[in-house]
């Protein structure tokens, strides 16, 4: 799908046409599962991106075209997924323990012999780093923009992105 | 696992935000550590490894649930919201059908039309509370939308149709002045994409947006305090702005 037609959809979707809403879930729907999976827990990622889409067709009147539609929705999505972790708290975090979770799991695969996938290895990443890598290297946002999303400093995204790739390093095969 | 000060370094170097200093003494660094090398080998990999996902669509069905809820929370929206031409509110008004059954189209000139019917009401019942100065509580229902709040008198200000009028709210118009002039010019640069008959009827239905935003801003000058004026000219101004950036999609869409 063009951006152009994105547009054309968004726009009719602002105007209630569910259809128009509906492709834009198809064209999208990928991407935004692939990302809330990465970033939370993939026991919630479905619940997750119908919150996003739910959000997105409230929102889409604030949608202007300044930007594809694509980027826009990335960035609701973000928003939505950092919001509902922090709705989640301290009792879904099962990584929070931050370094020392990073050092305890970076022993390498727990089964021998057998490579874990890499998607799998980025779950087991600690909550920051798992956010932080994420953001920098699957979805190429700048440490400064992460450090505005998740309200750290550029130091604290950057040591954590070396941390994730620390601790990923030993899932390569 | 070897730790020196240049391995926390290392994805600096990779993404080369490193300063010309550091990246010129880690690279000699490198050249004599073979394990450096290797992480640095290794951190490659995972970069290129992260880059190369690939997006996979959820494995269970979630579209169903996501119209379902558009469709429940737009009925509760249609019932609370006080938006006279709330396009959404006739997707609700429709519930016979499902919503994937049915595709909404709405040309520039249908829109504007709504548009100049809801001034029109707005209008109207603007008139009817000056006419009758103290009785804003009935006609605030009476008008619909926007002029629920009419019961409260309050210093000059604004806020979104339905809602109590609060003194946080009174840099609304400005921000609604400031949005306006902004879509107008994104409109001057577009509007050459749309159909002649349609920039006409656009034109004309602004026209009577502005006379209307006109009328309200005079009344407000005799009457500054009243929170009806205040709202009906917010309500107005916001028309607006829904009319120009539905324009601005159009024009955008088409070029």
């Amino acid at each position: 799908m063009t951006s152009r037609s994105e547009i054309a959809d968004a726009a009719a979707a602002a105007a209630g046409d569910t259809r128009a809403f509906e492709r834009l879930y198809e064209a999208h729907v990928a991407r935004i599962h692939s990302l809330v999976r990465r970033m939370m827990d993939a026991d919630v990622a479905d619940d997750v991106t119908q919150d996003v889409f739910i959000r997105a067709w409230s929102k889409l009147g604030s949608f202007r075209g300044e930007s594809a539609f694509g980027t826009w929705l990335h960035r609701l999505a973000i928003n939505v997924i950092l919001a509902r972790r922090k709705q989640l708290g301290r009792q879904r975090e099962r990584y929070a323990a931050g370094d020392e979770a990073v050092e305890r799991r970076a022993a390498g695969p727990e089964t021998p012999g057998l490579a874990m996938d890499f998607e799998a290895a980025i779950g087991r990443l600690p909550k920051r780093a798992k956010e932080v890598f994420v953001l920098h290297d699957v979805e190429g946002y700048k440490h400064h923009e992460i450090a505005e999303m998740l309200e750290i400093s550029d130091g604290t995204s950057k040591s954590q992105l070396h941390r994730a790739r620390m601790f990923l390093r030993r899932y390569l095969d | 696992m070897m730790h020196d000060r240049w391995t926390e370094r290392l994805s600096e170097y990779l993404d080369g935000v490193l300063g010309w200093d550091d990246q010129a003494r880690l690279e000699a660094h490198i050249a004599g550590c073979s394990e450096c090398a290797a992480t640095l080998s290794d951190l490659r990999q995972v970069v290129a490894r992260a880059d190369g996902l690939e997006d996979q669509r959820p494995t269970h069905e979630l579209w169903s649930g996501i119209i379902e809820r558009i469709e429940s929370e737009g009925r509760a929206g249609q019932k609370a919201t006080t938006d006279v031409v709330d396009i959404r509110g006739r997707v609700g008004a429709r519930a016979e059908l499902r919503p994937w059954q049915r595709r909404l189209s709405f040309s520039i000139p249908q829109l504007a039309a709504a548009g100049i019917a809801t001034i029109l009401m707005s209008a109207g019942a603007a008139w009817i509370a000056l006419s009758s100065g103290g009785e804003e509580s009935e006609l605030a229902s009476a008008a619909g939308p926007g002029a629920a709040v009419a019961a409260n008198r309050a210093p000059q200000l604004v806020s979104p149709p339905g809602v109590a009028l609060t003194t946080a709210e009174a840099p609304l118009i400005t921000k609604y002045e400031t949005a306006i002039e902004d879509l107008e010019e994104a409109l001057r640069v577009g509007e050459g994409n749309l159909e002649p008959e349609t920039i006409a009827t656009l034109r004309h239905s602004l026209a009577v947006i502005d006379r209307a935003i006109a009328e309200a801003r005079t009344a407000l000058a005799a009457d500054p305090g009243s929170a009806y004026l205040n709202t009906h000219l917010a309500d107005t101004m916001r028309r607006k702005m829904d009319l120009l950036r539905y324009a601005n999609y159009f024009a955008t869409a088409q070029s």
